[in-house]
């Protein structure tokens, strides 16, 4: 294929189109100037413009013809050939007097005969006709041309026209364009990026792979500008990288799979593979075609198998140090530094899980790297900001984490800054597990964005359980060195401690065979420890009860049976081997392996003397005295019977509010109420008796207050000179006592005074009749009516303590279901006239609610009792308001709430402890002091609960709470 | 004061013959025909002869209750309307007691001032004529 062709093809088709067209326009004037069409034409030449006239002028065809830049001729019918001119004689090769008088088709190629044949007869038939034949010129050789056949409509005998064009330059040309177009075909159609430089490397055509490529169109720019490739030489870890240069390349030898990188514009990195090739032209180097393939994938296959490898050798390698390994942190350093070196990463750490508050993750060896970056970290594994890194989470979940992007991940934001810095772009955080639980992580940071494929992530997470299972393997190592150590430790500590103690010990085994005995056991039992190995318990520790002199029941077989601490009995004796009889004392236990298996048995003895179990039994009793005396709920002094107190006990300082050393100081004198004349008897009693029971004594605290006790006192049997006093305080008893007995004198007196009110209804009645007919009697002078008018307005005050007293029906028994409701409206509609009389606005505010179970009589008094009271509290103008509810009351029960509360003077706090109380009244004139205290008797009664709340001023608001299932038995 | 236009005829019982005796005398004042008797029993002997328009009756009473006569006299006399008055709360028991029998009474409670027992008396008989 010729090589130079582009850039010429353009040029041929377009020569190639004028000459057809030149063609066309030949023949065009010939068939005008047959046919008359045309007078005179002027023809453009080397000669300048030639102006040929046609009317029968035989010269003027002539040199019309001769003028042609064809080959032309004129047959007769038969073919001969009657005129030819000059062009056709070149073309041809032939000299004219020769073409002249020769058959035409003498000049036709042998293969093209016949088709000149069918021509000619075409043409003679008057169809001018026109074809592509070949001619053969005088050497024999081939010559294509374009034949034009047309009869001339002359006088005389018919002839013929010939036209013939010279296609050999055409043909030619033809074959160029093809050539041309089948380059143009391939490099667009090729898969690889093409570009044809000139000799300056500049970039002259371009396909469109190479386009998209470059990622836009890099027509005539340097190529080195628009394609700046990296040519890597030398090995992947050690190579040396180069700027391609097409200035270099451009007349060198032609270069076959050179693999070169390339960075877009917009970042994208290829891998692609370059071939080149030289243009040469006649005058040498033209230019130069270059071939990019891209690669990019499959080199980042090539490159995953690599790091794969890489990883496999890694793992290997740590499996190596893994065997190797005697110390933790030669085994975590050096998995780092494999890490690094064989996977090519840049740097890798390993943390530990601290089970501290902030959960931290505590850097233990790194590899790499890393400048402080560790120092920075902050990584934690608790769930929050600094524990959702690949770190946290592969701990917390015990899963691989990997972070695709440092610069574009979220969840590294605390670290990126950091990371950033030291170039690093990906990581990947392995667990390491132990048990289910993730102890630590390998953390792995790669300077390329999303380096983990995920073989390698299984590789290395392979590996990471292999380190886990390591470091677990060394810690048990050295836990059981450890403990070995602490047990050698022990049992050093054990043999000395055994040997220096003051008691004696001795150890049997499970048969009973003496094991051990210590200095102690050697001289009490008189039996050297050689010479008793091995020895029944029994013949070495003969022990019997020293009052029954019988042989006491063996402790080492008792502990082997029981399993568990046996006490030697009392009065143990041990018979030693040279006849001494020795009391002892103590007590045996089983010897346990770790499994709670007995594996022998240890006696612990020591002498003892009756004097030491008389001080032993002692100092017991006076623990238990101790404990009792502390810890009595009552106050207990220990004093003498004049009068010093020895000790007092906790209760006893807590009542009299004072420490022990002061009750002490103060005695019987500084603790008595020196008033009470009754301890001079009482003190009597007891030195006659000996005791006093229950006697009822007047006190004084350290602040000075006096109180009442309940004492008992004891002169102690066996030392008359030591007391004991106990004191119960009576204060809190006194006061219920007496709060009971103003209750029932409340409710007494409110008894007698409802009994009162009904027995003078009547007579007040007739007073009333009495006081009217006097007032109304005509002959009453005006002075009496004076007096009559007064004794009115008393009796007006009378009736009104009554019906207040009365609770009219109050002694009524019969509880029935009522609806609150209708019987909170049927007293509003008797307060009714009153109210409006003052102006006192009503709210009312009713939820739907049960009926309760009450006495309706009773309740319109509570009722009545709270709106008289709002009334009276109320200024003119006020307003009140009555609200019936559901509600609960304590346990659940469900209940129905009143509450009537009015805007007006309120109650003072101090008064407010005393409203319920009979004949308490803020009403100076018209208040009984009775309508609260009835209310509260009344709400008792219902099991129903009555609250008040107050503020001067305000207002108040009373609640009452009646309970709705609970059938009141007082009432039913 | 109000002035009764026609005599209207008013029988009272209580127990208490002063009580019933003033009340009689207040009530005549007041321009009524008006009767005093000090039982129910006695009362009821009456009712037959003198045709009341109204009794104002005390309600416990030995014997023959208020409650007890007045639910007699509302069959026999329907005419007659009954005003129950009392001073005792055992009152109370017997009207609830007629309540749930159908028979629901006005009652009073004592001590009344004369001026509102006139005014409730000359309501309850201008209710009656309207009947």
């Amino acid at each position: 294929m010729p090589e130079p062709i582009s850039v010429e093809s353009n040029d041929v088709a377009r020569e190639n189109e004028a000459l057809r067209a030149q063609l066309a326009e030949a023949q065009e004037l010939i068939r005008a100037i047959q046919s008359g069409d045309v007078d005179a034409l002027v023809v453009s030449g080397p000669q300048g413009d030639q102006v040929f006239t046609l009317k029968g002028a035989e010269y003027a065809y002539r040199a019309l013809v001769e003028a042609m830049n064809e080959g032309a001729a004129t047959l007769s019918a038969d073919g001969i050939v009657l005129y030819c001119n000059q062009r056709l004689s070149d073309l041809v090769g032939i000299p004219l007097e020769q073409i002249i008088g020769s058959r035409a088709s003498e000049l036709v190629a042998d293969e093209a005969k016949h088709t000149f044949h069918t021509l000619f007869a075409h043409a003679l038939g008057g169809d001018a006709a026109k074809t592509e034949i070949e001619l053969r010129n005088a050497d024999a050789q081939r010559i294509p041309v374009y034949v034009s056949l047309r009869e001339m409509k002359a006088d005389g005998p018919t002839s013929l026209c010939m036209v013939v064009t010279d296609l050999t330059e055409h043909k030619r040309r033809d074959e160029i364009i093809a050539a041309g177009k089948l380059a143009n075909s391939i490099l667009e159609s090729a898969a690889e990026a093409i570009a044809l430089c000139d000799e300056n490397g500049k970039i002259i055509k371009i396909n469109e792979a190479l386009e998209n490529l470059c990622g836009f169109n890099p027509l005539f720019q340097q190529f080195d500008h628009a394609l700046p490739l990296q040519v890597t030489t030398g090995t992947v870890s050690g190579g040396v990288v180069q700027q391609f240069s097409i200035a270099d390349t451009i007349a060198a030898a032609n270069q076959r799979g050179v693999e070169v990188g390339f960075r877009r514009k917009d970042g994208h990195a290829f891998s692609l593979l370059l071939s080149s090739g030289r243009i040469e032209g006649s005058s040498g180097v033209v230019g130069r075609v270059l071939t990019l393939t891209d690669i990019t994938e499959r080199k980042q296959a090539e490159d995953d198998l690599q790091k794969v490898n890489r990883t496999l050798k890694a793992v290997g390698a740590s499996h190596k140090a893994l065997l190797r390994a005697t110390t933790e942190k030669t085994l975590l350093q050096e998995v780092c530094g494999i890490i690094t070196q064989n996977c090519g990463h840049a740097m890798v750490w390993i943390g530990f899980a601290e089970q501290d508050e902030p959960k931290t993750v505590r850097p233990v060896a790194h590899a790499g790297f890393e400048e402080e970056y560790l120092e920075t970290l902050r990584v934690t594994w608790a769930d929050n900001e600094f524990g959702r890194g690949p770190t946290g989470m592969a701990i917390r979940t015990g899963e691989p984490c990997v972070c695709r992007n440092i610069l574009t991940d979220p969840f590294f934001e605390p670290w990126r800054t950091e990371a950033l810095k030291r170039g690093y772009a990906s990581s990947l955080a392995l667990p390491l597990m132990e048990d289910g639980e993730a102890f630590g992580a390998i953390i792995i940071y790669s300077r390329k964005p999303d380096a983990f494929s995920q073989d390698e992530i299984e590789l290395l997470a392979e590996l990471s359980a292999d380190l886990a299972y390591g470091i677990s393997t060394l810690r048990m190592r050295a836990a059981r060195e450890r403990a070995e150590q602490e047990l050698r430790h022990n049992q050093e500590w054990l043999r000395v401690t055994l040997t220096s103690i003051g008691d004696a010990v001795l150890a049997s085994d499970v048969n009973g065979r003496v094991t051990f005995l210590n200095p102690v056991a050697t001289e009490l039992t008189g039996w050297e420890s050689d010479e008793a190995q091995g020895q029944p318990s029994l013949s070495v520790f003969q022990i019997i009860n020293e009052q029954t002199r019988e042989a006491a029941p063996d402790i080492i077989e008792r502990v082997l049976k029981e399993k568990c601490i046996v006490a030697l009995e009392n009065h143990t004796a041990l018979l030693s081997k040279d006849g001494r009889e020795i009391p002892i004392e103590d007590s045996a236990a089983p010897i346990l392996d770790r499994a709670g298996n007995i594996i022998g048995v240890v006696v612990v003895f020591h002498e003892v003397t009756e004097k030491r179990r008389a001080q032993e039994a002692l100092r017991e009793s006076e623990q238990r005295f101790r404990a009792l005396f502390d810890n009595s709920p009552d106050a207990v002094l220990l004093s003498t019977p004049d009068g010093h107190v020895l000790a007092a006990n906790p209760a006893a300082c807590a009542m009299f509010g004072m420490s022990e050393a002061d009750i002490c100081r103060a005695g019987r004198q500084g603790l008595a109420d020196p008033q009470d004349s009754r301890f001079a008897a009482a003190h009597e009693e007891r030195l006659k008796t000996g005791r006093l029971v229950k006697a009822e004594l007047n006190f004084i605290r350290g602040n000075g207050q006096r109180f009442t006790a309940e004492v008992d006192s004891i002169i102690l049997p066996g030392s008359p000179t030591r007391t004991f006093v106990i004191m119960r305080d009576l204060t809190d008893r006194k006061r219920a006592e007496q709060a009971m007995l103003q209750n029932e004198k409340l409710a007494s007196v409110g008894r007698m005074a409802s009994t009162i009110a009904h027995e003078i209804n009547n007579p007040l009645e007739t007073i009333g009749h009495g006081v009217y007919l006097a007032m109304t009697d005509p002959g009453t002078p005006p002075e009496a009516k004076k007096y009559l008018d007064m004794a009115t307005q008393e009796l007006e005050r009378v009736t009104h303590i009554t019906r207040q007293t009365l609770a009219f029906h109050r002694e009524s028994k019969t509880a029935t279901l009522i609806d609150l409701c209708e019987t909170v409206d049927d007293v509003l509609k008797l307060f009714g006239g009153r109210l409006k009389a003052r102006g006192i606005s009503i709210h009312k505010r009713y939820a739907g609610v049960e009926s309760i179970n009450a006495v309706g009589g009773e309740i319109r008094q509570i009722v009545s009792n709270l709106l008289s009271n709002s009334m009276d509290a109320v200024a003119n103008g006020g307003r009140v308001s009555v609200r019936i509810s559901p509600s609960i009351m304590n346990g659940g029960v469900s209940a129905v709430r009143l509450t009537v509360a009015d805007t007006g003077l309120g109650i003072r706090p101090e008064q407010l402890q005393k409203i319920f109380e009979p004949f308490f009244t803020t009403k100076d004139v018209v208040g009984t002091g009775l309508g609260l205290w009835v209310t509260k008797q009344i709400v008792d009664k219902h099991g129903a609960t009555i609250r008040v709340r107050s503020k001067p001023g305000k207002g108040s608001v009373f609640s009452i709470v009646f309970p709705l299932s609970q059938e009141n038995p007082e009432l039913t | 004061m109000a002035i009764i236009a026609t005599s209207a005829r008013i029988l009272i019982v209580d127990d208490e013959p002063m009580l019933a005796d003033t009340l009689a005398i207040i009530f005549r004042r007041a321009g009524y025909d008006a009767t005093a008797v000090y039982s129910g029993e006695e009362a009821l002997a009456l009712v037959e002869a003198q045709e009341p328009s109204l009794i104002v009756s005390d309600v416990i009473m030995p014997g023959l209750t208020g409650v007890a006569l007045a639910q007699k006299i509302r069959t026999s006399h329907p005419n007659c309307r009954v005003l129950l008055f009392s001073g005792n709360a055992e009152t109370y028991e017997l009207v609830e007691a007629a309540r749930r029998e159908g028979h629901a009474f006005d009652v009073l409670a004592k001590p009344i001032p004369p001026p509102v027992m006139l005014a409730k008396v000359a309501s309850l008989l201008e209710q009656n004529r309207e009947l």
